[in-house]
């Protein structure tokens, strides 16, 4: 008995090998049978039309003669037999007249027949009848007609041209047939050999990556557009998502080691330098900071959780017609006493029935995060305007401040995950806020982008897919 | 009301009362504290709303 191995079971060419034999042989067998029925059915058609052929001939000379004698008698009919036979236009024929049971009155048999016994001929004037050669390969097919004087007029002719044709004929198709035959196979294998090249293909190209691990091989991928072209795309747009999803988990974890453990650092120190302590105070100032610093670091986690989904396109977007004045003004008036209590003045513009299709939350979420960011880098006696229209297809958000703006050293790393300028170590925050709206904009397949000069402000535009009308609103 | 005597957090307080969930830069929490302080304790003793310095906010009188 054999015990099967834990874990994968070697594999081989099998299962491709058994479709390209089974594809082989159909293909093989239609191919044939169709090619062969072709030809037994030329065949058929040829023999028949031969007989026919011979039929007719003697028929109609048996009437021609029947004719002759009515109108001239034997000798007649012997000199136009004569005639005939000798210029050698007509057919060799097979003619007799019989009087009685066997008195043969006329005979006239082509010399090259000489092995049939006409004496074994019936004289009942049956309408055809057939004699055997001695040798018995061929035949003599004779047609008879009683005349008015009741003598019995015969006309035949031999099977042996007509057998002839047919048997260079079959030796012929006994050729083709082979051709077909041996076309057949090498077609099918030929065919299935290339027909599942690019199955063997993609099945190699997934094993490589299953053995060695690797997620960026891909398979190739022809021009064409048919069924395995279309999965061998699938399969390499699968390895694409697999990748980006491999790729995001290795990203936030790296930035939550990372960042993680210096604020863990400090915290652990916090709290044995508390316990050494005697002094309740300093004791309940050390729980205070491990709370915040855990907050902090909650809240990091939380954040980066919500990155990495949306940048994987694992993200739950309920996705919705959102009015976009309503969801600025809520922002905003969140914000209003902030922006009070700094100096700042918040001015909106929303063009009236503005919407669009996205998850209320996540869109909330990503527009507080810019308006945050705007009224902390905005010094008092600034200005932050949001304001949201219909562009073309899409629809704009913009949110512009009169602050500090960017130094060109940090523009192209504000979207990195915890990347924090000069200017934004100084303030509260983790560094994450850029990032998270970034993945949620590009979540709901739009753009996100920034236009600064340093000391003078900066204004960032979110461009969200498709913008309803008033009336879709209204529906709603 | 429902977590009266327990300290919650700033981030607490935005992503409940307000439906956000991110971490905000500014002081929009300690604002809105402040302004709701203003309302609830300004003319009443004992104090209703004490700052937990560092942590957040706790709602409870004496």
């Amino acid at each position: 008995m054999t015990v099967a191995e834990a874990g994968t079971p070697p594999r081989d060419e099998a299962p491709t090998g058994r479709i390209g034999l089974r594809l082989a042989s159909w293909y093989a067998a239609v191919f044939v049978v169709t090619s062969l029925a072709t030809v037994v059915l030329t065949y058929t058609l040829l023999a028949s039309s031969l007989t026919e052929r011979d039929r007719e001939i003697v028929l109609s000379t048996l009437r021609e003669y029947s004719q002759t004698y009515a109108e001239g008698g034997l000798r007649s009919l012997a000199r136009a037999v004569e005639t005939e036979q000798r210029s050698g236009q007509q057919e060799r024929l097979f003619v007799r007249v019989v009087r009685g049971r066997a008195e043969t009155l006329f005979l006239n048999m082509p010399p090259a027949w000489n092995n049939f016994d006409v004496s074994r001929l019936g004289g009942q004037g049956a309408l055809w009848e057939q004699l055997l050669s001695d040798s018995g390969q061929a035949a003599l097919e004779v047609a008879g007609a009683r005349l008015a004087d009741g003598t019995l007029l015969q006309v035949g002719k031999s099977t042996e041209n007509r057998d002839a044709i047919l048997a260079r004929f079959r030796t012929v198709l006994a050729i083709v047939g082979l051709v077909i035959v041996a076309l057949g196979l090498a077609g099918g294998a030929v065919l299935t050999r290339s027909a599942l090249r690019p199955i063997r293909q993609l099945i190699g190209a997934v094993r490589d990556i299953i053995r060695t691990g690797r997620t960026d091989a891909r398979v190739p991928v022809r021009a064409g557009r048919d069924a395995i072209d279309e999965l061998s795309t699938l399969f390499n747009d699968m390895l694409d998502r697999i990748t980006g999803l491999i790729g995001g988990m290795e990203n936030a974890l790296d930035s939550v080691a990372h960042d993680l453990r210096t604020p863990m650092t400090r915290l652990r120190a916090r709290a044995e330098r508390a316990l050494q302590s005697n002094d309740t105070d300093d004791q309940r100032e050390a729980l205070v900071t491990c709370l915040e610093e855990s907050e902090r670091m909650l809240a990091m986690l939380e954040t980066l959780m919500d990155i990495s989904e949306a940048e994987t396109g694992t993200m739950r977007l309920d996705r919705r017609a959102v009015a976009l004045e309503a969801l600025v003004g809520e922002v905003v008036s969140l914000y209003e006493e902030v922006a009070e209590e700094k100096g700042i003045a918040v001015v909106t513009e929303v063009e009236p029935g503005v919407a669009v299709e996205a998850d209320q939350g996540r869109l909330r979420q990503a527009l507080a995060n810019l308006l945050d960011n705007a009224l902390k880098y905005t010094p008092a006696g600034g200005r932050v305007t949001v304001d949201a229209r219909r562009e073309g297809s899409t629809v704009r958000l913009d949110v512009a401040d009169t602050g500090i703006g960017i130094a060109s050293n940090d523009l192209p790393r504000i979207w990195e995950r915890l990347y924090r300028g000069d200017q934004s170590r100084a303030e509260r925050g983790l560094g994450l806020g850029l990032s998270l709206v970034r993945a949620i904009v590009l979540a709901h397949g739009g753009t996100v982008d920034v236009i600064t000069t340093p000391g003078r402000g900066s204004t960032f535009t979110i461009r969200l897919p498709g913008g309803f009308d008033r009336e879709f609103i209204t529906r709603l | 009301m429902r977590n009266q005597g327990q300290v919650v957090t700033k981030t607490m307080i935005l992503s409940h009362v307000w439906g956000y969930s991110f971490n905000p830069g500014t002081n929009v929490v300690d604002v809105l504290i402040s302004r709701l302080r203003e309302k609830v304790d300004r003319d009443f003793e004992p104090k209703l709303l004490h700052t937990v310095r560092g942590v957040g906010y706790v709602l409870k009188a004496g």
